[in-house]
């Protein structure tokens, strides 16, 4: 599966809320998100949500399954109806100093006139004993491609040194 | 949040270097992440509530188990897939 970067985005010293791909090459055959974040605000431990929705549209279209463990007990949970799919939790400034969350998002069939079907994988370290992990499988039901991608942080802005990055694959 | 929220927006149309902006959100973009967020937060919380039942569960099979009462359907469950 070659991967062809299309564009890596590093947040600058003012933070920002969201983060926008817009205009995607329509060529590929899948997307590959790749996140290192990290948030601004205190929170406590649960740290900070972020969400990821496609073409920016406000449509309540999305169904996620959540597979997660805080520290040893695993367990899921379904919703739907959503308009964007919550996947991610960050550090925020009141947890283990400059430790970012890492994640990553993969889009299967992106440009196709299908329902969008995405899953992803994310960690992230609430202290330096608990660690958060969850694997979000979500689908959009809208069939239209998907030309933008919107990741936003619930609370606060992403930090300076926030890293995301958009492939291509094909 | 007191500051106007931005964006970076990442026009991929665009040649690099000329590729990025950082805009405002819109009142209505702003209206949506209030809603997601609020949305978010009640998923957290039955995330949470989810995980302190199956703790509950599997602390009270354990105990069982060791006093050889019977458990429950629901507490077997978190033993045997």
């Amino acid at each position: 599966m070659p991967m062809t970067l299309a564009s890596s985005i590093t947040v600058g010293s003012g933070g920002a809320t969201q983060i926008e791909f817009t205009n995607i090459p329509q060529d590929g055959k899948d997307l590959l998100l790749l996140i290192s974040a990290r948030s601004g605000v205190a929170s406590g431990a649960d740290g900070v949500l972020a969400s990821i929705k496609y073409n920016n549209s406000s449509d309540s279209t999305y169904t996620t399954l959540r597979v997660f463990g805080l520290g040893t007990d695993a367990s899921s949970t379904v919703t739907t109806n959503g308009t964007s799919t919550s996947f991610y939790r960050m550090t925020t400034p009141d947890q283990a100093a400059s430790v970012f969350a890492v994640g990553r998002v993969y889009v299967a069939n992106y440009a196709g006139s299908a329902n969008k079907l995405s899953f992803s994988e994310a960690g992230f370290n609430n202290s330096n004993t608990a660690i958060d992990a969850r694997f979000t499988f979500f689908r959009r039901a809208n069939t239209a491609a998907i030309t933008s991608i919107q990741i936003t942080n619930l609370d606060n802005s992403f930090v300076q040194h926030t890293i995301a990055s958009l492939y291509t694959v094909s | 949040m007191s500051d106007t929220p931005v964006k970076i927006i990442v026009d991929l149309s665009k040649p690099e270097g000329e590729r990025e902006t950082i805009v405002p959100l819109t009142p209505e973009e702003i209206a949506q992440l209030e809603l997601d967020a609020q949305r978010a937060e009640e998923e957290l919380a039955l995330e949470q509530a989810e995980q302190a039942r199956i703790a509950q569960l599997k602390q009270s099979a354990k105990t069982k188990l060791i006093t050889g009462e019977p458990l429950t359907p629901e507490e077997a469950d978190t033993l045997v897939l």
